[in-house]
């Protein structure tokens, strides 16, 4: 296995077959991966966002996922890319946050060019979400990471969780009516 | 409403929002789930920095994983490998600011003031750092072979603060460093001994911590604990040519350790607002000698450089040609002394095993980069010795040269007055300027360092820093390009900011420009004050704010925890008395940009603990400082809690230090950080009780820093109460 160089521009592949030709070539030379890493990274980091207690960790778990796919590359036999990472990313998360309890960081401001007080709101509303899922049970939180975060079909979702996509879609519904409910009951707000 | 429908309408809409956060909900959708699914797939998205950053992590963690695997027969082996070990890349692709900072400024500065600041650091009288002794430590420790390791036990990178298990007696190995038979590299076998964890008598450690240590037989195991005070990551390094050092600390009831892997430099970084109290020992439980602890600013620096981290951006071409001494195999260990940018020392590593490499930085400032495949190209310029520096007129310009022969130039003074010491290069020619300073004071047992660069496309280029220093002290300067190519013509001009005196409740406006690149002031304060320094800047002008006392024993910097841009630090506990000097200079650093700025200076009123409990609130930039009066010999308990008109919180550090007349009197530290110390089941609930006696008459200071969680809209309150 050759390591080498920096992701350079993207150039997101295609479709899936293109996706499973680079697969191939980073199994020869890992620095192939690097397109793939430039279409997945967002969706990675999202997902790890989501099961994190901070922007740290999250960039931490992301960096173990991407470590865990170079390392693990001979382990894809075809198919989905993204449903061979995100199993990955899902072991990740539960191998660390096994016998730990998640929590949310307090300070998770991030400064964009927006203006002060959409900033803040936005903020504001971003930990009261957080702390609603931080609230919910593993298996929910990992259900909508992997949902809304990394956007994977309820059928990939369903392949790692074990579930049928009909169970994971239905299952998400809830859960999100749920939360709203929460989020409403909290801010007193409707989300507009 | 039906479910099914509306839960495949709502996967839909996700996917539509995976393409374009403004996308319209499909119809039939109801538009309360639609708005709240759009709220919660709302990402900030990740910039390019973290994108390359975690590239880069994965891509060294991956090549030592690869290595590992080859190294140990098959046999998976994992190391105590902090998850920061190699971020020379980090570096290099540091977040770019919100504001235009030229970001190759930024790197260089940061890349020269690492460099610098380890030569330095090596530099100071009986450094135990020896490259000798260094090969000696590697070859003294007994091989195992890899292959004969049927245990696998599960040590986990420690900086993920995983609990790590120590093994039973059953399962405690054999020290072992793998042998890097056939390979350069110096490799990361995990040594490992049932250790008790004793934070007993813990140092006080504070930023910028430079601390002699020595370990013996009788005394194989020293405790320190450091608070990260604010914003950024601080990395705690170990440093000896003694034994192979081994940072343990304590997380969630279970002892946690990292070892040096590479070198004798083992690095532990602490991010922001974490108390830890940790062990310094050696792997092995029976190492003894002298080691160095130093605490820093930043993530571990390129200390230890391995894989394909290297960052300096001007690649020399790989002299393969040029005479240069190509080395292989264990003879790195052994590599000659003498580097320097006319003879320099090609490493070629074996396809698996390129681990890590450890340069010989006595010897000479180290560029290392990776030009192709595994061969390292590792030059430098030997201007260690400042011996022939040419004397210089503070507060002064001169005219200067980089040649072929001497691509660098050093000059000495004594420093007139104690101040802000501005550094400035100009040049038409060289095109990576790069300055460093090295300061040692009058009593010749202390000073500190620094430096900056950068490359420029100017025609004009420039560079500039500013440095502490005190009178009668000695001043070194060195000025070269940072890629040892770039020769030419420069000018030097040197100028000390003197402090303006100030008193609790003054103000002092002043400008900053090229003129005046940063303004220090100067007031008195005794142990146990609580003060509050603010720094306004006139139309947005966004500044820094840097506190730091008359030994520069620490140093506490500021950026944006005021309003807006505006640095500001407040409830801060003066740990002793004398003098202290804050310096304000522009975000981007002296020489930055321009601009007009008020600094505010303030004795802040503790609330005092004998009215009764009391509460005080955080955010993550700040500290809250309360008071009470003790007789000498009194015990009293104090005790934390949640207020009662909270809901729950989950506290994750809890740190509360008691002061009396500059003395610590003892420190309750609950939580590492990441794990939680408690979590209150609600209002009302105890976090913390615990007796203490106070040793004299007077006010106590009691500083109270915590982080935490919460599941409310609530700022992060707690109580703290004494009771008798």
């Amino acid at each position: 296995m050759t390591l080498s160089g920096q992701p350079t521009s993207p150039a997101p592949p295609a479709d899936a077959a293109l996706e499973a030709q680079l697969m191939q070539a980073a199994q020869t030379d890992a620095a192939q991966f690097a397109p793939l890493y430039e279409r997945y990274f967002d969706r990675v980091y999202a997902y790890c966002l989501r099961r994190s207690a901070s922007t740290q960790e999250a960039e931490d778990l992301c960096s173990q996922v991407f470590t865990k796919a170079l390392t693990g590359l001979h382990s894809y036999r075809g198919g989905m890319v993204a449903a061979w990472l995100f199993r990955i990313a899902h072991n990740v998360v539960v191998n660390h946050y096994r016998d730990r309890t998640m929590t949310v960081a307090l300070d998770e401001f991030e400064p964009t060019d927006d203006g002060l007080f959409d900033q803040a709101e936005r903020a504001e509303d971003r930990r009261i979400l957080g702390a609603l899922v931080a609230d919910l049970p593993s298996e929910q939180r990992d259900l909508l990471a992997l949902t809304v975060d990394a956007g994977l079909t309820s059928q990939a979702a369903g392949d790692i969780l074990g579930k049928s996509a009909v169970a994971v879609r239905v299952q998400l519904h809830r859960l999100l009516r749920q939360l709203r409910e929460r989020y409403v009951q909290i801010t007193g707000e409707r989300p507009s | 409403m039906n479910d099914p429908k509306q839960a495949e309408l709502l996967e839909q809409f996700l996917a539509l929002l995976r393409a374009n956060a403004h996308a319209t909900p499909p119809q039939g959708l109801d538009p309360e789930i639609a708005a709240f699914a759009r709220k919660l797939a709302a990402h900030p998205a990740p910039d390019a920095a973290l994108r390359a950053r975690v590239w880069q992590r994965a891509l060294t963690a991956a090549q030592l994983d690869e290595s590992k695997r080859v190294r140990l027969n098959g046999h998976r082996q994992d190391t105590l490998m902090p998850l920061k070990e190699h971020n020379s890349m980090i570096a290099a692709h540091a977040t770019p600011s919100r504001r235009s900072t030229p970001w190759f400024t930024l790197i260089a500065a940061a890349l020269a003031v690492t460099i610098f600041g380890f030569y330095l650091f090596n530099l100071r009288p009986n450094s135990p750092l020896d490259p000798g002794a260094f090969v000696a430590q590697q070859s003294s420790e007994t091989p195992t072979p890899a292959a004969t390791e049927t245990a696998e036990p599960s040590l986990t990178p420690s900086i993920t603060w995983t609990p790590t298990p120590v093994p039973a007696a059953s399962e405690a190995w054999t020290p072992t460093m793998v042998p890097a038979a056939g390979s350069v590299s110096i490799t990361t076998g995990t040594l490992w001994h049932p250790f008790v964890f004793d934070i007993h008598g813990a140092v006080r450690l504070d930023a910028g911590s430079i601390i002699n240590g020595q370990l013996s037989p009788a005394s194989p195991v020293a405790g320190y604990t450091f608070t990260a005070p604010s914003d950024g990551s601080f990395t705690v390094y170990v440093v000896t040519d003694q034994f192979q050092p081994l940072i343990a600390y304590s997380a969630a009831n279970t002892t946690v350790a990292t070892a040096a892997t590479a070198g004798n430099v083992v690095p532990l970084t602490l991010r922001a607002g974490n108390n830890v109290t940790f062990n310094v020992t050696s792997v092995n439980g029976s190492g003894s000698g002298p080691y160095i602890v130093r605490l820093e600013p930043g993530e571990p620096s390129d200390v230890i450089v391995g894989g394909s981290n290297q960052t300096i951006p001007a690649i020399p071409p790989l002299p393969a040609e040029s005479g240069a001494t190509v080395i292989s195999g264990d003879a790195l260990v052994t590599a000659p002394p003498s580097l320097d940018a006319q003879n320099p020392t090609i490493v070629t590593l074996p396809d698996q095993g390129a681990q890590a490499v450890r340069p010989m930085i006595e010897q000479s400032t180290i560029t290392m980069a990776q030009p192709s495949g595994n061969a390292f190209y590792v030059a430098g310029n030997a201007f260690m010795d400042f011996s022939d520096a040419q004397d210089m007129t503070p507060n002064t310009s001169i005219d200067g040269e980089l040649k072929a022969d001497k691509p660098f130039a050093l000059y000495h003074f004594v420093a007139p007055a104690t101040g802000l010491l501005n550094l400035h290069v100009q040049s038409s020619a060289i095109a990576d300027l790069n300055i460093a300073m090295q300061f040692i004071n009058a009593e010749q047992n202390g000073g500190g360092g620094g430096g900056g660069g950068g490359s420029s496309p100017d025609v004009l280029k420039q560079i500039g820093a500013a440095n502490f220093v005190q009178a009668g002290g000695n001043v070194y300067i060195r000025v070269a390009s940072a890629s040892g190519q770039s020769l030419g013509k420069f000018t030097l001009t040197t100028s000390i900011s003197e402090p303006k005196p100030l008193s609790f409740g003054d103000s002092a406006e002043n400008d900053l420009n090229d003129k005046a690149p940063a303004a220090v002031y100067s007031f008195e304060a005794n142990a146990g004050d609580v003060i509050a320094a603010k720094v306004e800047g006139r139309d947005g002008f966004d500044t820094q704010l840097q506190l730091a006392d008359s030994q520069s024993t620490f140093g506490v910097r500021d950026d944006d925890s005021g309003d807006g841009y505006n640095p500001e630090l407040s409830g801060f506990v003066i740990p002793h008395s004398g003098t202290y000097y804050l310096t304000v200079e522009p975000y981007n650093g002296p020489y930055g940009a321009p601009g007009h700025f008020t600094l505010h200076l303030t004795h802040q009123v503790a609330a005092s603990l004998n009215d009764g409990p009391q509460q005080v609130a955080f955010n993550s930039k700040q500290n809250s400082a309360l008071t009470f009066d003790a007789k000498a010999g009194e015990t009293v308990q104090l005790v934390v809690r949640i207020p009662s008109d909270a809901s729950a919180y989950s506290v994750q550090s809890l740190r509360i230090e008691l002061v009396q007349n500059g003395e610590t009197v003892t420190v309750f530290n609950r939580g590492d950080g990441r794990q939680p110390a408690a979590r209150g089941e609600g209002g009302g609930s105890t976090l913390l009780s615990g007796p203490v006696t106070l040793p004299a008459d007077g006010p106590v200071t009691v500083k109270v820093d915590a982080a935490g969680t919460l599941n409310q809209t609530d700022s992060l309150r707690l109580e703290v109460a004494l009771e008798k």
